[in-house]
């Protein structure tokens, strides 16, 4: 099928998308639930509107927008990602995904042409997880890797405001039942790397065949509070102290054993965080990250270990409690090798690819075969308003991504 | 009428001192009385009965600092001021500041008592909030003072619960009328107080002859990097966090090896820390924190600075971060008055007691009021130098030898009337 994709038309979309939210760095501030995200939506809505698209949206907010196919009663082909950002976020992170799958809908629409199956656009809910925990909750509450209940009473971290009551606020809760999203044929999401590795290689594409396994704890440190003035050193039992210690020994376990993994500290808190006195307490969460469970495992054993050595050389009490983990995601080679051949096709330097952050299609991936799709993005830069990528970059995305939906929607369940 | 047979009572300082800490009691033994709180006014009221007893005239400044003025033979003498504070930590003892402003009472109650009179008048003050716990900063009562807060910055502060410290002030019925720019005109001021370290109580001593207060550096250092993804390799990162963790590490060692000549190491602490974005799954682009360095050597504490600045330059070259490290405040080596020092020194030297003299590492009204007025300070041991701690604790015959040079030293300073 010779599609009239445009890839003006999808950058136009992009940066469109990007003045709702924008901020003067050049970035996106649109968090998920917010009255940005309700324009976000209305946009989209009104997008799919234009090109005869069916709206429903489910009772998590979730987003589905559907373009018949020949044969209704076949399972859809799913394609999408999110459009809520992270605070400091780009324009690209999510609404890339999204936008890619509505301009082939666009290009379909404009062609008059017909898929076998229908192919249903999704925009999933609070992907990003700054404001509700954990990430990606929309698409687990869809997928059933969490109940629907325990989605809507999710507290948000500011303001303890619930997820229902926000979705609620923002006028997009809707009838739809979630679950329904899990009877499609396939899904696919193409995204921005977030990594630096296909730029500095020089690819176009990378096909993602699956994703890091993940577990994010939070780690207490109870020292005691003294006085910085009149205590000596070796009196004392600074819970920060240990906590900087701890942290610079994770790194070093990652660096020693697995430099392919992933360790990320996001937030560190001192109590009684005053100056004048030596912290009694400290938090800090703290994750790893990598591609095989066994070596996760055996990288939170061994920081387990440094921990409990730090505590009782500093004479502190240490608990490390996860509360987020993923295992390793593997994608459905099928729908890899369509993206491989139409990249090839296509022309695009195209390498296979783990992919090290969370994204929707790993819940997705639980109920269907999923894959990704990504494009590289300067610098690695993402989740910073500086994330950027070029447009040859979206174009070629978009093509390898378009003929792989289709055919997917196309080919003999 | 000497100021060694002066009928000074151990005993009845000791009584006070437990009456006094039945006002906050806490039921591990430590004191809760933090400033302008009900309690801090019963705790001022008692005081007050106490002062009115032994015939002192009470003035209460607009910042509800309290001044008892014993009359001199010639009022036209500037005052000899003593005292501390009556407030605490929440988690505070029975002695920190009381000990002070109770071993000033048993003074006047002495001369009370035996009908003495002196030269120079005598002033017993309770500073109010020097302890800072609940308005921040600490020591606002001497600060403004002498000078160092406007009276209006003061009257404006709030506490967490957003409380008022003006209208909290109004409220317990503490406010007065005075000047607090009055007490800048004394002779001088002496403040006994508890030592707040093991020093003393190590080395067997019975009172501290404090010459002058530690020089302190404080600093604010930013580390700055690059927001990454929680997901992205490694190897690009410019991630602020594992670039702090390591400086943060290094204001110990920083302490640990900086030495002075006596070999006597210094101090660091890190109290206070902030991470940017502080996002779910974002590697921080940038961290703050606070580096308070201590030493009782100024060039010591001179190479601490130097070495975190070093030690700052390094992570920010091997991790391609920039690291800023700003001095925000410096407290200079305070000396104390030369004379005072020497009067306590010969008073201690009399009484036949163990001392020594000794730096205070720490904060307290004495190294405001020394801005301005002759000032010294006593210090006695306190059992392994726990304080602003409930089990802060000392012995009556430790308060008896920091009573008694401290009445030495007053009266050496206010001059005492032969009969």
């Amino acid at each position: 099928m010779n599609l009239p994709l445009s890839a003006d038309r999808l950058w136009d979309s992009l940066m469109t998308m990007a003045r709702i939210g924008a901020t003067p760095e050049g970035g996106c501030n649109r968090p998920a639930l917010s009255a940005l995200d309700g324009e976000a939506r209305a946009l989209l809505a009104e997008w799919g509107r234009a090109i005869g698209l069916t709206l429903s949206v489910d009772r998590l907010g979730n987003m589905a927008l559907r373009r018949e196919g020949r044969n209704p009663r076949r399972r859809p082909v799913l394609v999408g990602s999110h459009l809520d950002t992270q605070p400091s976020g780009g324009k690209f992170d999510g609404p890339y995904g999204v936008l890619a799958g509505l301009e082939i809908l666009r290009a379909l629409h404009e062609a008059g042409a017909e898929t076998e199956a229908p192919i249903v656009l999704v925009n999933w809910t609070s992907e990003e997880g700054c404001r509700f925990s954990p990430s990606m909750i929309g698409a687990a509450g869809a997928m059933g890797v969490l109940d629907e209940a325990t989605v809507l009473a999710a507290p948000a971290m500011d303001d303890g405001e619930r997820y229902g009551a926000a979705l609620a606020r923002t006028g997009w809760a809707g009838a739809a039942d979630p679950a329904a999203l899990r009877d499609a044929a396939a899904y696919f999401e193409a995204h921005i790397e977030q990594g630096p590795v296909l730029e500095a290689e020089g690819h176009d594409l990378g096909i993602v065949t699956g994703g890091f396994a993940t577990e994010r704890a939070l780690v207490t440190v109870t020292g005691e509070t003294s006085h910085a003035g009149t205590t000596p050193m070796p009196m004392r039992r600074d819970a920060l102290l240990a906590a900087a210690e701890m942290i610079t020994a994770g790194e070093r376990i990652l660096e020693e054993r697995a430099p392919e993994g992933r360790m990320t500290v996001c937030r560190l808190l001192v109590d009684p965080g005053a100056d004048g006195v030596v912290p009694g307490a400290a938090r800090f969460a703290f994750e790893y990250r990598h591609p095989e469970d066994a070596v996760l495992r055996a990288l939170l054993d061994a920081a387990d270990a440094a921990f409990a050595a730090i505590a009782a050389r500093r004479r502190v009490a240490v608990r490390r409690e996860p509360y987020w983990s993923f295992p390793r995601v593997v994608f459905d080679e099928r729908l890899a090798a369509r993206l491989r051949a139409a990249a090839a096709r296509h022309g695009a330097r195209h390498r296979d690819i783990l992919s090290g952050a969370g994204h929707d299609a790993y819940h997705a991936a639980a109920r269907m075969p999923a894959v990704m799709l990504f494009i590289p993005c300067h610098g690695g830069v993402s989740h910073h308003p500086t994330e950027s990528i070029s447009r040859e970059w979206a174009e070629i995305g978009l093509r390898v991504l378009a003929d792989a939906v289709i055919e997917t929607a196309n080919a003999p369940e | 009428m000497s100021a060694t047979n002066l009928p000074l009572s151990g005993e009845r300082l000791w009584d006070s001192l437990m009456e006094m800490a039945r006002i906050g009691g806490t039921p591990k033994g430590g004191c809760n009385r933090q400033t302008l709180t009900d309690l801090d006014a019963e705790g001022r009221a008692l005081f007050q009965r106490w002062g009115e007893a032994c015939g002192l005239t009470l003035t209460v400044d607009r910042l509800g600092n309290m001044v008892f003025r014993r009359e001199g033979r010639d009022p036209t003498r500037r005052p000899v001021a003593f005292g501390s504070h009556l407030d605490t930590q929440p988690t505070g003892g029975k002695f920190d500041g009381v000990l002070g402003v109770l071993a000033g009472l048993e003074v006047m109650r002495a001369l009370h008592e035996a009908g003495a009179e002196t030269e120079a008048p005598l002033l017993l003050i309770n500073w109010t909030n020097e302890e800072g716990a609940r308005f921040s900063p600490p020591m606002m009562g001497s600060g403004a003072a002498i000078g160092i807060f406007t009276e209006d910055e003061v009257l404006a502060k709030r506490d967490q619960a957003g409380a008022v410290f003006g209208e909290e002030l109004k409220r317990i019925g503490w406010q007065g009328t005075a000047d607090p720019a009055a007490l800048q005109d004394c002779a001088a001021y002496l403040e006994l107080h508890i030592e707040q370290g093991k020093l003393l109580e190590d080395a067997g001593l019975d009172v501290g002859v404090v010459t002058h207060a530690l020089a302190q550096h404080w600093f604010e250092v930013v580390v700055e990097g690059e927001d990454a993804h929680g997901g992205s390799p490694m190897a690009g990162r410019r991630d602020a966090m594992m670039a702090a963790a390591p400086l943060i590490a290094a204001v110990e060692e920083i302490a640990l090896v900086t030495l002075a000549p006596s070999g006597e190491p210094g101090r660091g602490t890190v109290g206070v820390v902030e991470v940017h974005p502080s996002s779910r799954n974002v590697a921080p682009s940038r961290v703050f924190f606070s580096v308070d360095f201590r030493h009782s050597d100024p060039d010591a504490l001179a190479r601490m600075g130097e070495a975190l600045t070093a030690r700052a330059a390094e992570v920010a070259a091997a991790r391609k971060v920039t690291v800023t490290v700003t001095p925000f405040w410096y407290s200079p080596m305070t000396p104390f008055d030369p004379a005072l020092v020497a009067r306590a020194r010969d008073s201690a030297r009399a009484r036949g007691l163990q001392w020594q003299e000794m730096p205070t590492a720490i904060g307290h009204d004495a190294v405001y009021m020394a801005r301005k007025v002759p000032t010294v300070m006593i210090f006695t041991p306190c059992h392994g130098g726990l304080s602003h701690n409930e089990a802060e604790s000392i012995t009556p015959e430790w308060a008896t030898a920091g009573l008694q040079v401290l009445a030495d030293a007053v009266l050496a300073t206010a001059g005492v009337v032969r009969r």
